[in-house]
């Protein structure tokens, strides 16, 4: 008899083990174009992070693209945990088409869920040949600028609208910032579909004077290729950009990956997750992580999309969508 | 995309256009004009990698498209719609059988006439990696019948489900496509066996694909039924080996040789059999009114061809018992009916002959005076219903009780898709008028132009 408890123990010893055991878990984040090097770094943290304190094993997929697109993708069925995207409205766009995730996602994590930060610079050929300072240079004759479709770019929308608000702040209306970004779109050759291609576009395929590009992008130019074959210029004024993040909640539940997938975006915000953002010249957002890596950023003076344009929902309507402001302006040319 | 070279020697040629002219100048001139001759080039070089890099965004945009643009094709075999990663299809296809027939002598009961034989679109595709489907209606002589409608879950070559309705897995004959068939109106082994049937059947391929089977748990249809009206809870079992032994052997002179043997068994405990047709569809044989099925119905058919090169013979013999009653329970009987029948073909263009039919080299064109491709059949045939079966379930007065049948045919495909055939039918009978008095000999002209997708 005590033989026969003996076995019955030791099976639902065996079976609970085999419960307990751990796990191999699956991620998707799908992110815009020029995260790629950062989030490569930062999965292999947070999975070192996960598997340290909760002994699963994580892999995490990623996926690139023009941030407007990454979304369309998401909402037309691209199963993803994690979407870390270049703006709201594109997050916004995966709640209203598809209802995801809930209207107030960007409430849920600290920072309007943008653990970093980000702005747009100018980047140019060696020595500035066309002495290339600020926006109003851009709109010179002969300039040949980079930018990609805001259509589809997340960073082209950004680039966009500091264009169009440097405009109205010096030639004081509307109508002039339209008719500036108008000048600038004038000049620019070519459209990528995301900020990775018109980097190709700019650096590897020599084509254009300038490239408007993000930031953190810039400065993987000059790292990549060297400081003797672009400089970097800080207009005298830009935007805030806060690329957001979140989990997708419909697919995480489904897939059951709502704990790991909520904590691997709150591991952003941790010192590590900052460090690793900084890094790669995102402006980090703790106290500390900003403190080591501000002086690499120039001093700019940054507005947010809210004091300049009320918010991504508005801004997509009025510049964005079918037959709004870039339509009329980029179409007519 | 134009090369780097190119562009360098393209470059290097208008530079040394532009220090040419500019020999006869002063230096500060020379100076000048080499400047904006340099800008002027590195316009052009700019211009030149705007081109390229706009072409090489348009192909990255169409490889993109391209794997979410569903392909439409249209070709020969028909018209289909295929998704990008090539999981989800469905092809249309169809079939038009026109005839003219004509009956010799005017012994023959059906009249002369145009008819149409056959009218069957079909729909079928893919759902998926594994499953398929197939719905194919008739909607000729002048009804609408229901063939093929059935689901398929694809496992692998060895190993196949089907659900639904189709031919029964089990005369050689009948599973050839009516669209390939040698002749216009099959031979006397396919009066005796299925038309149709409803069930579940499993097939595949083992052996290297030397060794066909299938298997079928069905209805049970009447011989020659396609309508498969189950009128009882009994069902039949039907099973089909065919082998091709030399098939992946290139240098046998068997390669094209496939030997095979199909049986089937299941009691059938209501509804009336079927009668049996000449292969000029006249019907020759017809139980009496009263006679029902009450037993097992037994069948067996060993089944044979073989090709090589531009030759062709195929041939059957099939054995149908069945357990009939006469009505009133008065006589219950197990009534053996047989039947057996080889062709031969030739294809006189030289394409090489085959069980699906023949591809011409050429397609018919007078500009071009090409003539597709030829080919003549013959046949002959025999269906023979045991002398017990009279007179208690027929009446030898106005049934034979065998019928034997020659085909003489020539097809000409004027392309893949349209098919004209001649043929001329010859059968002659034992018994139909009484019991000594033979019906007579039925002649009949078949002709047929075929439109096929």
């Amino acid at each position: 008899m005590k033989r026969i408890q003996f076995l019955l123990a030791l099976t639902v010893t065996l079976i609970l083990a085999g419960f307990a055991q751990a796990k191999d878990i699956e991620l998707l984040n799908v992110s815009y174009d020029p995260t790629r090097e950062f989030y490569a770094e930062f999965n292999a943290a947070f999975a070192r992070h996960w598997k340290t304190t909760h002994g699963d094993t994580v892999q995490i997929k990623q996926s690139h693209g023009g941030s407007g697109r990454q979304a369309r993708s998401v909402i037309d069925g691209l199963a993803a945990d994690i979407v870390t995207l270049a703006l709201a409205g594109d997050i916004d766009a995966i709640h209203d088409n598809a209802k995801l995730i809930p209207k107030d996602w960007q409430k849920r994590l600290p920072l309007n869920s943008s653990p970093y930060t980000s702005t747009i610079v100018f980047l140019v050929r060696k020595g500035n040949p066309l002495k290339i300072k600020d926006w109003d240079d851009l709109v010179k004759p002969g300039v040949s600028i980079i930018t990609p479709n805001p259509k589809t770019s997340g960073g082209a929308r950004w680039n966009y609208l500091a264009a169009w608000e440097f405009a109205r702040r010096k030639y004081g209306s509307d109508g002039a910032a339209k008719e500036f970004v108008q000048k600038v779109y004038r000049n620019v050759p070519v459209l990528d579909s995301g900020a990775r291609g018109s980097t190709t576009t700019f650096v590897q395929r020599a084509i254009g004077d300038v490239f408007l590009s993000w930031e953190n992008e810039a400065f993987l130019a000059v790292k990549e290729f060297g400081a003797g074959s672009f400089e970097i210029v800080v207009p005298s004024l830009s935007i805030l950009a806060e690329p957001p993040v979140t989990v997708v909640d419909k697919v995480v539940k489904k897939k059951g990956t709502e704990a790991i997938a909520r904590a691997y975006l709150e591991y952003l915000y941790s010192e590590e997750g900052q460090d690793l953002a900084g890094k790669h010249f995102y402006r980090p957002t703790s106290p500390a992580a900003a403190a080591k890596y501000g002086p690499q950023f120039v001093k700019v003076e940054l507005f947010t999309i809210e004091q300049a344009f009320g918010g991504w929902a508005r801004a997509q309507v009025e510049h964005f969508a079918d037959g709004a402001t870039f339509d009329q302006i980029y179409l007519k040319q | 995309m134009i090369s780097d070279t190119f562009r360098l020697r393209w470059i290097a040629t208008l530079a040394g256009l532009a220090v040419t002219p500019s020999l006869g100048l002063s230096q500060d001139a020379r100076d000048d004009e080499l400047r904006l001759l340099r800008e002027q080039i590195r316009q052009l070089d700019q211009k030149l990698r705007v081109l390229e890099r706009k072409q090489e965004l348009k192909d990255e945009t169409a490889e993109a498209a391209a794997k979410t643009t569903p392909v439409v094709a249209a070709s020969a075999s028909g018209f289909s719609l295929t998704s990008p990663d090539k999981k989800f299809q469905l092809r249309i296809r169809a079939n038009l059988q026109a005839d003219a027939r004509f009956f010799i002598g005017d012994n023959v009961a059906g009249n002369d006439t145009f008819l149409i034989r056959r009218l069957r679109p079909s729909f079928e595709g893919t759902l998926g990696e594994k499953f398929g489907f197939r719905v194919m209606p008739d909607f000729a002589p002048a009804t609408f019948n229901l063939l093929d409608a059935y689901v398929t879950y694809q496992h692998g070559p060895s190993f196949n489900v089907l659900v639904g309705k189709t031919k029964a897995p089990f005369d050689l004959e009948r599973l050839v496509s009516q669209t390939d068939l040698l002749f216009l109106e099959r031979s006397y082994p396919t009066s005796l066996a299925a038309n149709r049937d409803l069930g579940v059947q499993i097939y595949g391929d083992v052996l290297e694909g030397t060794l066909s089977y299938q298997l079928g748990w069905l209805n049970g249809a009447r011989d020659n039924d396609s309508t498969v009206t189950d009128t009882d809870d009994a069902k039949e079992v039907a099973a089909r080996l065919f082998a091709h032994p030399f098939k992946n052997d290139i240098d046998s002179p068997l390669q094209g040789l496939g030997l095979g043997l199909a049986v089937s068994y299941g009691d059938k405990t209501s509804g009336s059999p079927n009668s049996y047709r000449t292969n000029s569809q006249q019907t020759f044989f017809s139980w009496r009114s009263t006679v029902v099925n009450a037993g097992g119905h037994t069948r067996i058919e060993p089944q044979a061809h073989f090709y090589r090169g531009p030759i062709g013979l195929i041939g059957s013999w099939i054995s149908s018992k069945q357990g009939l009653s006469n009505g009133a329970g008065t006589a219950v009987r197990d009534i053996t009916s047989t039947g057996w029948y080889v062709a031969a073909h030739f294809v006189l263009t030289g394409e090489d002959a085959s069980y699906r039919g023949v591809t011409p080299k050429t397609v018919f064109s007078w500009k071009d005076g090409t003539w597709g491709a030829w080919e003549v059949a013959a046949r002959y045939g025999v269906l023979d219903v045991e002398d017990e079966a009279f007179p208690l379930f027929a009446n030898l007065a106005t049934s034979a009780s065998t019928a034997k049948g020659s085909t003489l045919g020539v097809n000409w495909y004027l392309n893949r898709n349209v098919k004209a055939s001649f043929n001329f039918e010859h059968t002659d009978f034992s018994g139909g008028v009484s019991g000594t008095v033979t019906r007579e000999d039925e002649n009949a002209i078949l002709t047929r132009v075929q439109l096929r997708y």
